[in-house]
């Protein structure tokens, strides 16, 4: 297949969460939003086999993707998981239930209505374990019109899966989707510790629902302590990474690295003329806009530690030259 | 004369004119001249696809331009049919219009599959040829690009129209943008499946869904969609 080292491959796909897990010739994918990168970046590596899909939540722009996933004969996916979401009954949920109806009769899909606390220790692949932090099964059935038990109000993104990875037992990965206020204190109140090198940012940095999101970063931050925190974005979409997050983030991590998909208007108000060349030469949406910032972004897990593609140092000469104002500084 | 980067790399030296208008075909002939390549025009009349081909044989090009709406005094099939049809043949042929907004949903769609490029005719000049010409011959050589791959994917029927005489669906495609409706003619669909045409019907087809511009969508192999069984 593609590749005997450890790699988690975050995917410019705009605005969006898509993530790509390698590990020993097994893959795992966390999210597919709409949007042809996830496939093609599959191709190009080569996977013809996933070992499971994890859906954090039914937004479209996690899950819209799946569709095209789910249809394509060229790539076998073995097992899906997801928590439905009642909530959502909408022409795009019955695409994918479609889909997923065509992929389960035609390609022996394995769809698993579940993507709970309970699941940890049964999707790992050789070298890394797998772990779902949240929602817990209780908070599943209550479903995202529902309430936790201290009856604070859930929606689709608080029961927003939250998933972490870990290398030699190193927690080294965690991909909060978009999980909120109430999802994240309940998060806190189940674990004792959520500690990850690397931080996936919920909700593509944008605000969380029910919060300060300056308390909600200082919170977050404190609880996780990475040491690198990546930004899933589309270029003037939402207007993410909201401001204040990158402050606070700086406050309580100042030597983090921080780095987002693509550039925000927030740090360049031009897009750059001049071709950028740090990219990895993996799918990207904002290539062809030219509006990538670490683009699709690759991390390495060896025994000494993780490299990541672009290097701090690249990224560092990037946004010095074309992003004087870049939040990351 | 330019001699265009395109048109180099591309390595076609002779391009076959189809089209009717005699000015239309007087500034393909410049644009043909000025990028550096030999023009030869294709007299008509044609009855058929089989005699273009014949006639294109015959005419030692390498490559076609070929102008979409066609007199019936011409030929008996418009410019996509012919564009199309040469393209299947590994020919690089490319389309041009000054009906590209009008007739993009129904005769070029029905054949856009197989033209990798077309422009409006008042976009174009020596550069606008080259790039198609290059980026069909990629094609060709099978260097598909990203917006032209095609993949499984949904489609939804939103409603059922006529234009222009044509039988037309309007339809979502989720993978491509959802909130965006697209039109393509009926008859991209084998008839074997008409009697499920109607509103909210879901098929399943390929799409280049990496599309950036709802004009340079295309469709083929039609299959209905199952309905979802109540487990999810």
């Amino acid at each position: 297949m593609i590749s005997e080292e450890t790699k988690l491959i975050i995917l410019d796909v705009g605005h969006g969460n898509s993530s790509i897990l390698i590990d020993d010739n097994s893959s795992i994918v966390i999210d597919a939003p709409l949007g042809p990168h996830l496939i093609d970046a599959l191709r190009q590596l080569k996977i013809t086999e996933i070992e499971s899909v994890l859906i954090s939540h039914a937004d479209a722009d996690h899950l819209g993707g799946m569709i095209g996933l789910l249809l394509a004969s060229d790539i076998n996916i073995k097992k899906v998981f997801l928590n439905p979401d009642a909530s959502k009954d909408t022409d795009i949920w019955y695409d994918f239930r479609t889909a997923v109806s065509v992929a389960r009769k035609k390609y022996n899909t394995s769809i698993h209505t579940e993507l709970t606390t309970g699941l940890t220790g049964n999707i790992d692949l050789n070298n890394v374990r797998v772990q779902v932090l949240w929602p817990t099964p209780e908070i599943a059935l209550a479903g995202a019109k529902g309430f936790d038990l201290n009856n604070r109000p859930l929606n689709s993104n608080a029961i927003s899966a939250v998933i972490r990875f870990l290398y030699n037992e190193r927690p080294f990965a965690l991909l909060t989707g978009d999980v909120e206020y109430v999802g994240l204190q309940n998060l806190i109140e189940e674990h004792e510790n959520i500690e990850s090198e690397i931080l996936i940012f919920p909700h593509h940095g944008g605000l969380p629902r029910g919060a300060d999101p300056t308390k909600f970063t200082h919170e977050l931050c404190s609880y996780v302590n990475p040491s690198i925190i990546i930004f899933s974005i589309g270029r003037g979409k939402h207007n993410t990474p909201r401001q204040e997050i990158l402050k606070a983030i700086k406050e309580k991590l100042p030597k983090a690295h921080i780095i987002c998909t693509q550039l925000s208007e927030h740090c360049a108000t031009e897009i750059p003329v001049d071709e950028i060349e740090h990219l990895s030469n993996l799918p990207a949406k904002g290539r062809s806009l030219n509006c990538c910032c670490g683009g699709t972004i690759i991390l390495t897990f060896t025994e000494s530690g993780i490299s990541v593609s672009p290097s701090p140092e690249k990224h560092l000469e990037f946004i010095t030259d074309y992003a004087p104002s870049a939040l990351c500084k | 004369m330019v001699e265009s980067t395109y048109c180099k790399e591309s390595k076609i030296s002779k391009v076959a004119i189809i089209d009717d208008k005699k000015d239309d075909v007087e500034t393909e002939e410049l644009w043909i001249e000025d990028a550096g390549l030999e023009p030869v025009y294709l007299e008509g009349p044609f009855k058929t696809l089989h005699d273009l081909i014949t006639s294109f044989s015959k005419s030692g090009a390498d490559s076609a331009i070929c102008d979409h709406r066609l007199g019936s005094y011409y030929a008996q099939f418009d410019g996509a049919a012919a564009a199309a049809t040469l393209f299947k043949n590994k020919i690089p042929a490319i389309l041009v219009t000054q009906f590209l907004d009008i007739d993009r949903d129904t005769s070029i769609r029905r054949w856009r599959k197989n033209i990798p490029a077309l422009f409006p005719r008042d976009e174009g000049n020596v550069d606008t040829i080259c790039k198609a010409f290059m980026d069909t011959v990629k094609e060709l050589s099978g260097d598909v690009s990203e917006y032209r791959r095609p993949q499984r994917a949904l489609i939804r029927i939103q409603e059922i129209n006529s234009e222009g005489g044509t039988e037309v669906i309007d339809a979502l495609i989720p993978q491509w943008n959802p909130k965006k409706a697209v039109r393509f003619p009926i008859d991209l669909i084998n008839n074997k499946l008409y009697e499920y045409i109607k509103i909210g019907t879901r098929f399943i087809a390929n799409v280049n869904t990496g599309a950036l511009n709802s004009s340079d969508l295309f469709f083929s192999d039609f299959e209905l969609a199952p309905a979802p069984d109540n487990d999810i």
